[in-house]
């Protein structure tokens, strides 16, 4: 006997089910068999039966449920065509395993002109997959075109909808019966209607109990085939279908539609179903209920006795807000009346348009808030869902934005910027994102096709299981990072690993090999010695206590060098399963607490092996590393991991989970036109090209989703959406499905109220979250202000504060600590960039190294600075006495120079221009080498008593001795700040000798390559004694001024504002070049443009009499060396 | 060879536009609105499901704009063909519709506001992921690669690494390219899938450093596709291309028909920034003389943002000349004079 029961909301449904089982109790011993319709309505169901089941008086709350099987109903299917089967007989149509009869098949037919279309595989496309796919269209076929592969089977080859199998698709029936043929048992639609017989006539011997229910049903899993099934079961047993619908179509009206016309089937394309639903929600969102509905009474005749529709004890009561009412039409299937009058605080129904996703995830956190904050709400957490059509997007800026869930330990009392912590859960992810180790199972078999770039390796060692196996810290991945950058690997585990990409394998540099012998060799020997190298190995010096790490790393590496050489071949599966077994446990650990993370992993590689089966052709197919991939991608990435329901808090999910289980607050997260399925249709699939009523369709089954989530709601709907465009601002239409919504509420409300209710149904949000009408009563909310972010609060007040000025990097200056003594080196370092002295000096702040993107390219066009780098090194090496050669088989080593003839070109350019600098120097009498560097104290005392000591190493000779800065660089204004001031201290020191201080650099033009600029004072002896005092006098005030706040002197931007020819584009020029990009300055004067900074006012005490700060600086300091040396270009 | 076809005035209330048409429409003339109101006259009058409606725009902020303003205006128009009395507005175009035939239209359009999420409102590559799906197996496409929307990374790995090869292979440094000028030109080729290389590698009169850039931006486009398929990924680019090779294909010509079938009216919007391969598509779906659906191109040719992408450049020979005149000759040219905010 069926019986059918029908409700919109799925609690009085349960409560039917209750009393069900209630008034009939099976026996003890058997299980009540409960079919559900997913994860979460089996967790929810069987709370909810305990609440009525068992209670101790009616009313009360406290009952227990047990004994309940509740599978998903096609298990049903499962136990029939099971029945006779033994336990360790798996049935080989089952997919898991038809996968594979179709992979092997498929192998062995690989000459059979038939499958011609079939066996043609594009380019780098997987076996596996397309083995995959068909399987799971053969599938498909089994259950909702049973019909054609009973012709197929008969060597009739047809649709599906009784016509010709076109000639492009005759593929595909061959393959099947060449499988049929294969596994030598006959198909689920083959053996389906004896079984059904049978079963109908007691025949069958299957495990259910005499009582069978399936609860929850939205629309018909299976179509016509479940009906057809529970038909038949209930002949000998009593059969309840729990019906959730959206709202129930007479039965009458349904058959006074036309009938099924083709073997049985109503083709969809003429269905006109959807001119029974009055309501416009359940006309563009309802489809695949009304198809239930249709089949349904196509199954049971006009014969309504057998069906009870569950009454609504609340039914008659008034429909206050826009949502009530809007449920109340759809389930009464009525067209909106536009009668409702609605409040003006009325927000049951509220959409909120954002600038962007994490936007989106701020606002539903501070909606959320708002609704648990209202007193005579009373809600708690765990009456909120979050579906988010978008999830796995969407999950990371939801953990990001709510912060640890204020359960979980790490949780402290506040959220990231001060909010409020929510209890929470983000469920429905897939087993690979829950699982550490099964995540680096997927990146591991990724990395092992691909280029071994230095970033993806850098990654995958980084990852929790990686780290924990070869007991890597922070430190020692810093130091690894470190090793990259100095061993120069870009990408490539050999040479020979880097030809298997085009590359030749004579290129034997910035691999992982290379960089591991240089590392190796230099935690054996020290770096000291410049361009030391044994056997064409360059060393990188690597600390004492850093050579076990470099040992772990070395043995990671070589780990991975194995694996790429066997993926690069073909197994079998049993094989492969073997293989990354074991590479697991090479690779990857979990500490023992967690233990659970490798034995995933292990029972995930166990049953892939099972799937494929042991001694069968399946199990002999040769996979290669692409088939490997996808199968791992198909069974880590897209299988859901444990379920999370109803564990406390709010939920957030996907859009199925948990359709159609109430909840009094229903949010929808992300509801963005992409977000939902446009349902494209596979060009295989010849159900999908022709379908009929019945047929899954995931398009109409996600707007289905949405009708059941506005149905679920309780007391209010939250949408947020994305507004505008986080980027460029443009304003984002609604999706078509919330215009639709939009609408229906519209409609619903009275005419003379529709302008203040579209006025309070949609927020549209500021784009920061730090905006001050976030924080202002009635500009985002009549009653209070939006925001509950006590950090954004924090930064709104900020910037109102500020009003458009910037506050000074410090008030005013620092103690001064002045000394007595002062090092001339301490002089030099502060002349050659004054604010970085600060920053460093004075304030002892390590300063970041401007990040540059790791290279992972082979380096065929080093960049300018590059080039400067090789070229200062080769003038150093040749200095030092070492040959070109010399110098550029070690930089070769070192993987720094370009490949070929690329290389020998920048070798060659370099060369000359060093050897010029060097020429130029000879001419000057400076030969190099040992002994040639003469250093001369310097000890100066100024008239205040200060103290200035150190030397200044001279490469001049007599008679005119001093010293020489022979550089790569092509801007020498910092040379000769650093030349004017070793002049000074020599002649202040010793006024009778003729000194004179050189630098030699380069232009950067072909006619003249080199410049020589000599500095000379302007005097000699008392006279020229006291301009010197005079010069360091004030270049020691400017120190001690620029030690105790930051002074604004520069280099190149000082000396054009000097002379006179400043420009805004000095300042803050687009290249990178110019002053405001370096770390310090940026640091300090950041917030500065041009004109803010020419107009920093003067302090008591600076230099001049003058003009802004700036130009005080400027002229004092360009004007000092003016006045004490004289320059002159020597070339 | 073809003789400059007429271009004739559009007007928004004369006959319908079947078979082929062009529609020009400088700035600022109402493009948009024409080819919203064109989609509201196609849905009215002649009973084109919405469903049967394909609209092809280039940005995907153009799509949902174009989608949001079509529902709009069906909604506007439902509501005028409701009560043309009652209606405040002085809707010409609405006004027009309600003269004939007024319950039938306002049920179509009805019909067209309920099931409006099921038109065909998307990007030229969103149409193209589309219908390689429906090609199925036989296409010749990866079902299961990933579309990649940036390849920049990919690009420049590649172009290192044939740089690299040459150079290391002995080929003198004079000769070789610049690695940004090899880069961009292989950036050039790879937008434009079916400009030949020029100089080839006989050509007369070429310099040898000429050659060499042809030589190395063949293998660096060998390259890129290669990797691509190692790591299982596609361009937008390879999509439109492979699309083109399978509709040409053995399950192409059953597609071809299907999608005749699916879609009674194709509208592209802003042709003028159509390539050769994009065109390539729409032709060989919707261009034969008799096809069924109405194909409607509607752009300003003044505005052609393709050519400066780069395909005229010296190396990389013509192709767009060649797809503008192809569509120039898909049947009739009508051009947007003024403003169309009204009917006259």
């Amino acid at each position: 006997m069926m019986r059918l029961y029908s409700s919109g909301r799925a609690d009085l449904l349960a409560g039917r089910l209750a009393a069900t089982l209630a008034v009939s109790p099976l026996d003890p011993m058997e299980n009540e068999w409960v079919g559900v319709s997913s994860q979460g309505m089996r967790r929810w169901l069987l709370l909810e039966l305990a609440r009525h089941l068992g209670a101790s008086k009616p009313g009360t709350e406290d009952g227990a449920a047990a004994n309940f099987e509740l599978p998903f109903p096609g298990s049903l299917l499962v136990q029939v065509l099971g029945a006779g089967r033994a336990d360790d007989d798996p049935d080989p149509w089952e997919i898991e395993r038809l996968v594979w009869m179709v992979l092997s098949v498929a192998e062995a037919s690989a000459d059979d002109p038939a499958l011609n279309a079939f066996n043609r595989l594009p380019e780098g496309a997987s076996r596996y997959g397309k083995a995959r796919r068909v399987a799971d269209l053969f599938d498909r076929y089994h259950v909702h075109r049973p019909h054609m592969i009973r012709q197929w089977a008969a060597d009739l080859d047809r649709n599906g909808l009784g016509r010709p199998l076109p000639e492009h698709h005759a593929w595909q029936s061959h393959l099947w019966r060449l499988v049929r043929t294969q596994i030598g048992e006959p198909s689920p639609p083959e053996r389906l209607p004896e079984l059904l017989n049978d079963l109908r006539e007691g025949r069958l011997n299957i495990h259910l109990p005499p009582r069978v229910s399936l609860f929850g049903l939205t629309s018909l899993p299976g179509g016509s085939s479940l009906l057809e099934l529970c038909e038949a079961l209930a002949a000998e047993r009593d059969v309840h279908l729990f019906l959730l619908e959206p709202t129930h179509f007479n039965v009458g009206a349904l058959a006074a539609l036309p009938g099924p016309e083709v073997s049985g089937m109503r083709v969809r394309s003429e269905d006109d179903s959807a001119t029974l639903a009055a309501h416009p929600l359940l006309r563009s969102w309802g489809r695949p209920h009304r198809e239930a509905s249709l089949l349904l009474a196509d199954a049971r005749g006009t014969d309504e006795s057998s069906l009870e529709l569950v009454e609504d004890p609340l039914a008659g009561e008034p429909a206050g807000t826009v949502l009530a009412r809007l449920q109340r039409d759809i389930g009464a299937n009525r067209e909106p009346s536009g009668s409702l009058h609605v409040g003006r605080g009325d927000r049951s129904l509220q959409l909120h348009a954002c600038h962007g996703a994490t936007r989106q995830v701020e606002v539903l956190r501070d909606a959320i808030l708002h609704l648990l904050a209202a007193p005579d709400l009373d809600l708690v957490e765990e009456d909120v869902l979050v579906i988010c059509p978008a999830l796995p997007r969407f999950a990371p800026l939801v953990e990001a934005v709510f912060g640890p869930s204020a359960d979980s330990s790490a949780a402290t009392s506040s959220g990231p910027s001060g909010s409020p912590l929510l209890r929470y859960r983000v469920a429905d992810r897939s087993v690979s994102d829950a699982n550490p180790v099964l995540n680096a199972m997927t990146l591991l078999i990724d990395l092992v096709g691909s280029r071994f770039d230095a970033t993806s390796v850098l990654d995958f060692i980084s990852l929790a299981p990686v780290r924990h196996r070869f007991d890597f810290d922070d430190d020692d991945l810093a130091t690894i990072g470190d090793w990259l950058e100095r061993s120069g690997v870009r990408w490539g585990l050999t040479s020979q690993h880097r030809a298997g990409f085009g590359v030749p394998a004579t290129i034997l540099t910035n691999t992982w090999r290379a960089a591991l012998d240089r590392l190796l060799l230099g935690s054996a020997i020290s770096d000291d010695a410049v361009g030391l190298s044994i056997g064409e190995v360059a060393v990188v010096g690597v600390e004492g206590g850093q050579v076990e790490a470099l040992g772990r790393l070395a043995e990671l590496l070589w780990r991975l060098t194995e694996l790429t050489e066997m993926f690069s071949r073909q197994h079998t599966i049993g094989e492969w399963i073997h293989l990354l077994s074991d590479r697991a446990m090479d690779l990857f650990s979990a500490p023992v607490e967690l233990a659970w993370q490798m034995q995933a992993l292990s029972a995930a590689l166990i049953d892939v092996a099972a799937s494929a089966g042991e001694g069968t052709a399946a199990s002999e197919v040769l996979l290669n590393g692409i088939d490997v991939r996808r199968l791992f991608e198909d069974r880590l990435l897209n299988t859901p991991g444990r379920p999370d329901f109803f564990r406390g808090g709010i939920t957030v999910t996907t859009l199925k989970p948990l359709r159609g289980i109430p909840y009094r607050v229903v949010c929808l997260l992300g509801a963005d036109e992409n977000a939902f399925v446009t349902g494209n249709a596979d060009g295989d699939d010849l159900a999908a090209l022709g379908p009929v009523v019945g047929d899954p369709d995931a398009r109409a089954d996600d707007r289905q989703a949405l009708l059941e989530a506005v149905l679920a709601a309780g007391d209010y709907l939250v949408v947020v959406r994305e507004g505008h465009d986080v980027r460029t601002n443009q304003e984002v239409p609604r999706a078509v499905v919330l215009e639709e919504l939009r609408d229906a509420a519209l409609a619903t409300v009275h005419p003379d109220d529709r302008a203040h209710f579209v006025r309070q149904l949609e927020v549209n949000h500021p784009r920061q979250a730090f905006d001050d009408r976030c924080f202002i009563t009635g500009e985002l909310m009549d009653h209070a202000p939006w925001s509950f972010d006590r950090g954004d609060l924090e930064g709104a007040e900020a910037r109102r504060d500020r009003a458009g000025t910037s506050p000074p990097f410090i008030t005013s200056p620092l103690i001064s600590r002045p000394e007595d003594v002062v090092d001339l080196s301490d002089l030099q370092a502060f002349v050659k960039h004054p604010v970085a002295w600060f920053v460093t000096r004075r304030l002892d702040a390590r300063l970041p190294r401007s990040a540059e993107a790791r290279e992972t390219g082979l380096p065929v066009a080093p960049s300018g600075l590059e080039k400067w780098k090789l070229g200062d090194g080769l003038l150093a090496a040749r200095r030092s006495g070492l040959t070109s050669e010399a110098w550029a088989r070690i930089e070769r080593q070192c993987g720094t120079i370009p490949p070929g003839s690329i290389g020998e070109a920048l070798i060659g350019d370099l060369v000359t221009a060093v050897d010029r600098l060097l020429e130029a120097s000879q001419n000057l009498g400076i030969t190099g080498g040992a002994g040639t560097d003469l250093p001369v104290d310097v000890d100066v005392v100024l008239p205040d008593g200060t103290r200035i000591v150190g030397n200044v190493h001279t490469q001049l000779t007599p008679p005119r001795p001093g010293p020489a800065r022979i550089t790569y660089s092509k801007s020498k204004l910092d040379h000769r700040m650093a030349a004017w001031l070793d002049l000074m201290a020599l002649v202040a020191s010793d006024p009778v000798t003729d000194w004179r201080s050189v630098v030699v650099s380069r232009t950067g033009l072909q006619t003249h390559p080199v410049a020589v600029t000599e500095l000379s004072p302007h005097h000699r002896g008392n006279e020229g004694r006291a301009a010197a005092v005079a010069a360091l006098e004030f270049v020691v005030d400017c120190f001690r001024k620029g030690s105790d706040e930051p002074i604004p002197l520069f280099t190149a931007f000082s000396e054009s504002v000097h002379l006179g020819k400043q420009k805004a584009s000095h300042w803050a020029g687009d290249f990178g070049s110019s002053e405001s990009t370096n770390v310090a300055t940026a640091l300090v004067y950041g917030d500065y443009d041009f004109e803010a900074l020419m107009a920093l006012p003067a302090r008591p005490g600076d230099p001049g009499d003058s003009g802004g700060r700036v130009e005080r600086f400027a002229h004092a300091f360009f004007g000092a060396m003016e006045a004490s040396a004289t320059v002159e270009d020597l070339t | 060879m073809t003789a400059e076809p007429v271009v004739r005035p559009f007007a928004l209330d004369a006959a319908l536009p079947r078979g082929q048409w062009a529609i020009q429409a400088s700035a600022g003339t109402g493009k948009t609105y024409a080819l919203v109101s064109l989609a509201v006259r196609f849905i009215a009058e002649q009973d084109v499901e919405v469903s049967q409606l394909l609209i092809v725009t280039f940005t995907r902020a153009a799509t949902s704009e174009l989608r949001s303003r079509l529902r709009q205006r069906l909604v506007e128009v439902a509501d005028h063909l409701s009560d043309p009395a009652a209606s405040e507005t002085d809707d010409k175009f609405a006004a027009m519709l309600a003269v004939h035939d007024r319950p039938r239209r306002l049920e179509r359009v009805r019909r067209a506001i309920i099931e409006f999420d099921s038109a065909t409102i998307t990007t030229i590559h969103g149409f193209a992921t589309q219908i390689l799906g429906t090609l199925g197996t036989t296409s010749g496409t990866d079902p299961d690669a990933s579309l990649v929307d940036n390849d920049d990374d990919l690009l420049e790995e590649a172009c290192a690494d044939v740089l690299a090869t040459a150079a290391d292979g002995g080929r003198p440094f004079g000769d070789l390219p610049g690695y940004q000028g090899l880069r961009s030109a292989t950036e050039r080729a790879m937008a434009c899938p079916d400009t030949d290389i020029v100089p080839g590698p006989d050509q007369v009169g070429a310099s040898l450093a000429q050659r060499m850039l042809t030589e190395l931006v063949v293998k660096a486009r060998a390259t890129v596709t290669d990797r691509r398929r190692r790591a299982g990924t596609m361009s937008y680019d390879d999509l439109l291309t492979q699309l083109r090779q399978a509709l040409g294909g053995p399950g192409g010509t059953a597609t071809r028909k299907a999608i005749r079938e699916r879609f009674s009216v194709a509208l592209i919007d802003e042709f003028q920034d159509t390539d050769p391969v994009q065109w390539d598509v729409f032709s060989m779906l919707f261009g034969e003389e008799d096809a069924a659906t109405s194909l409607i191109l509607v752009g300003d040719p003044k505005q052609a943002i393709f050519r400066l992408s780069g395909c005229q450049r010296p190396h990389l020979p013509r192709r767009r000349g060649v797809a503008r005149n192809d569509a120039a000759r898909a049947g009739h040219q009508l051009e947007i004079r003024r403003r169309i905010g009204e009917l006259p």
